[in-house]
């Protein structure tokens, strides 16, 4: 039994040291390696045919802003149409939508679902199954806020034959509001600037976010379309463009403002959200990418590891639990290396969030510092994730097959703004 | 019951300390604003022309001295009307004066222009001159060996001498042309010409072309687009419609014609003749040989060589070039953008063919 203990233990421990390793040559690499940003300079093309998918879910607060800075960009308007999907709202939403597309006839375009599967996914399935759409799909959240030439530089790198998918940094716009935002600021920062970027440039995965981001219509009809049975298509498409052969590029100067959640029970409900649908693409895709001799071992493996970060919360839980248990048996010695190693580098490892060093090497070169005061906080954080994700995971363990439902994140602006932050 | 105290007294410092700076950023929150984006911001060519042009009108609006005028604005900067005749005099080969002329400018060579430059008719610009920035309503002709530090715009025609370096925007509404050994970074006008036009490149001989649908080592087949494993190598005067991605390199044979776009994820080479109805990307390097038509955008994360009487993009359908290196030789045709992060340059045909034959052949 001991040996059992012993043996998982270490396993544990070399799992955790692998994800270390990669998100300081991650941070290394943003640091001091070469980036890459070969589509960013596309500023004159003939640019392709863009559908600008929003979906709104409830959005009266927000939708009308979105719109207006949709309107706004630099995109040649007879080559973009932005679809509305309104998902079962049941506030002003669609009478706010109508208005628009009424008023911008050709420009706007709504598509209401009245019911049907609940969910982003579901909605875009049925949108794209019923009404005919363009050959670039650029996805936005009703609460998101482009610049003016944000359109374009993520439909550049679509002149690139190999890229199905492209995302762009999303960037907190209520910041200030408390600590929670103030933290999960610094997540972003982390997860994009350095993560996503890192990835980029080691010829690796970025990974689609489900919006400020861009899809191309022939990899999704390669890739078998929108799949409604999950709850991060995000994470689910990532992956099949993958198996199909098909790139995902980061931009990393492709910014666009979002809200992130401003109190921990809906930043809680989120990343549930997140690790389920996560953790559903591992099971699905695992295997077939492990086994793929068609995709790089560099791209394969970090894709492996990739799909594992969600799963790794509680194999952390699991490996303090045991070093307990072992620690009290008088198996391990506090100051050997094991444990020890285990205590130190255990929070940088967890799911979403990305380690302590990324933070604050992205809050370094967005050109914060004093924000990096707030460092020690991200404990808590981090703790709080990690038990989100490991009971997102038992439940998911145990309650698979059940339908799952959509758990839209909350939104906090209440006000128009005209389109602008 | 002390040491107790103190026990719990030490632990809880130990616990807090670290805590303190965090408790007291967010009580008086110094670095909390959300990461500055600017909204407007859209890749405009003419952004710093334009608001140049926007602060001539603020500070003179319709005002046009047509004789010499001297004068300070309330921002402080010193400001030089130019009379009829364009006689600029500069003390110590260098003025940090605002110049500003409703008439045609004749400048003097070699001298430092330290502030914009703004005139209403033709620019032209004598030898060994350093620019801060240019903006123009009529032509602007640069010496041979003159620099632009920031940005130079035309509102007809920008014509650029030999071994002059642009540096930041160069741009023009109506087409560029840059003599060879020129430097640049960011070029834009509808039609940039590269050195002398490309009279010496034979026109390549049309033939009946070959079409080609599979390809070897091909991984994956979709509705659009062919994943091959291997390195691609079309025959001369093969014709393929669709998009082509490679692992490994892409060689186009002279005279083919490729409907569709090409990704390379290592070097690409077009030979001469070619035909590309869509963009050309590269992981690597990208070479062009000469009299090849492409309709882009061209993007390379090391290095492009275009040789001469290449063709990218259209009078129609302007397209972007794309890399950290640049090299163009003389007669390249560009409509569009060139922008080259690192280096770009334009050099002597006769010089270039050397090396790109080299290039082709290995």
């Amino acid at each position: 039994m001991v040996d059992i203990l012993h043996l998982v233990f270490d396993v544990i421990i070399a799992l955790i040291v692998v994800y270390t390793i990669r998100h300081y040559v991650f941070t290394l690499n943003r640091l001091l390696g070469r980036q890459r940003h070969p589509y960013i300079d596309i500023d004159t093309a003939d640019w392709p045919q863009v559908t600008v998918l929003v979906a709104a879910h409830n959005e009266e607060s927000v939708i009308a802003d979105s719109l207006e800075a949709l309107l706004r960009v630099n995109y040649p308007p007879e080559r973009m149409e932005i679809l509305v999907v309104n998902d079962r709202s049941t506030d002003r939403t669609r009478e706010i939508v109508d208005d628009y597309a009424a008023r911008y006839p050709g420009r706007i375009r709504p598509f209401h679902r009245e019911g049907g599967k609940p969910g982003k996914p579901a909605a875009f399935k049925e949108a794209t199954e019923k009404l005919p759409l363009r050959d670039i799909l650029i996805t936005f959240d009703a609460d998101y806020l482009p610049g003016r030439g944000l359109i374009k530089q993520l439909a550049a790198p679509f002149f690139d034959p190999e890229v199905g998918l492209v995302m762009g940094r999303v960037v907190p716009l209520n910041t200030p509001r408390n600590l929670l935002t103030r933290l999960l600021d610094m997540e972003r920062a982390g997860g994009y600037q350095v993560d996503q970027q890192a990835r980029m440039n080691l010829g690796l995965l970025p990974q689609y976010g489900g919006t400020v981001g861009g899809i191309r219509r022939a990899m999704l009809e390669d890739a078998g379309g929108w799949r409604d049975d999950t709850l991060a298509e995000d994470t689910d498409l990532t992956y099949r463009a993958l198996l199909k052969g098909w790139k995902t590029v980061y931009q990393n100067r492709s910014e666009c403002y979002e809200e992130v959640p401003e109190t921990w029970r809906v930043r809680i409900r989120q990343i549930m959200r997140w690790a389920k649908g996560h953790n559903q693409a591992l099971m699905r895709y695992a295997l077939q990418v492990m086994f793929n001799r068609n995709i790089r071992f560099a791209e394969r493996f970090d894709a492996m590891l990739l799909l594992g970060v969600y799963a790794m919360s509680p194999v952390v839980l699991a490996g303090w639990v045991i070093g307990m248990v072992l620690f009290y048996m008088g198996e391990v010695q506090v100051f050997g290396g094991a444990l020890a190693l285990f205590a130190i580098i255990a929070y940088g490892t967890i799911g979403n969030s990305a380690a302590f060093f990324e933070i604050a090497a992205a809050v370094y070169l967005d050109g914060g510092r004093n924000r990096l005061r707030l460092m020690p906080f991200n404990m808590f954080n981090f703790l709080i994730s990690m038990l989100s994700v490991s009971r997102s995971v038992l439940v998911y363990m145990f309650r698979s097959g059940t339908r799952e439902k959509w758990d839209k994140t909350e939104r906090f602006r209440t006000k128009n703004t005209g389109g602008k932050p | 019951m002390i040491e107790n105290l103190l026990l719990i007294m030490a632990f809880t410092l130990l616990f807090v300390l670290p805590l303190m700076p965090g408790i007291l950023e967010l009580i008086n929150p110094t670095d909390n604003a959300p990461l500055r984006i600017i909204q407007e911001y859209d890749h405009n060519f003419r952004h710093f022309a334009d608001g140049f042009r926007r602060y001539v009108q603020k500070h003179f609006g319709e005002y046009m001295a047509d004789h010499q005028e001297e004068g300070v604005l309330k921002d402080g900067t010193r400001y030089r009307f130019i009379g009829e005749n364009g006689a600029l005099s500069v003390q110590n080969a260098r003025t940090d004066d605002l110049i500003i002329s409703a008439h045609a400018l004749t400048l003097p060579e070699g001298v430092y222009f330290g502030a914009e430059m703004y005139c209403a008719r033709d620019v032209r610009g004598g030898k060994d001159a350093i620019y801060r920035a240019v903006l123009a309503d009529g032509d602007i002709r640069l010496g041979d060996n003159s620099e632009v530090l920031r940005w130079v715009h035309s509102a007809q025609r920008l014509l650029v001498g030999h071994g002059s370096v642009l540096s930041g925007r160069a741009s023009a509404e109506r087409n560029m042309m840059l003599a060879a050994g020129c430097r640049f970074e960011r070029l834009h006008a509808p039609a940039i010409f590269c050195g002398a036009p490309a009279a010496q490149v034979e026109p390549f001989p049309v033939q009946e072309l070959t079409v080609v649908d599979e390809l070897p080592d091909t991984l994956h087949r979709s509705a659009t687009r062919r994943l091959v494993d291997t390195e691609v190598d079309l025959d001369i005067y093969t014709h393929i419609v669709g998009d082509i991605v490679s692992y490994g390199a892409i060689v186009v044979g002279d005279g083919s014609h490729i409907t569709g776009n090409l990704k390379s994820n290592r070097d690409m080479r077009i030979g001469r003749g070619v035909t590309v109805e869509g963009a050309i990307v590269s992981a690597r390097d990208i070479y062009i040989d000469a009299g090849s038509h492409v309709r882009g955008p061209v993007i390379a994360e090391n290095v492009i060589v275009i040789a001469s009487g290449v063709e990218i993009g259209s009078e129609l359908q302007l397209a972007s070039v794309s890399a950290p290196y640049v090299y163009l030789a003389d007669g390249v045709l560009v409509h569009g953008t060139i922008w080259a992060t690192e280096e770009g340059y334009t050099t002597d045909a006769a010089e270039f063919a050397e090396d790109m034959r080299g290039e082709m052949q290995a």
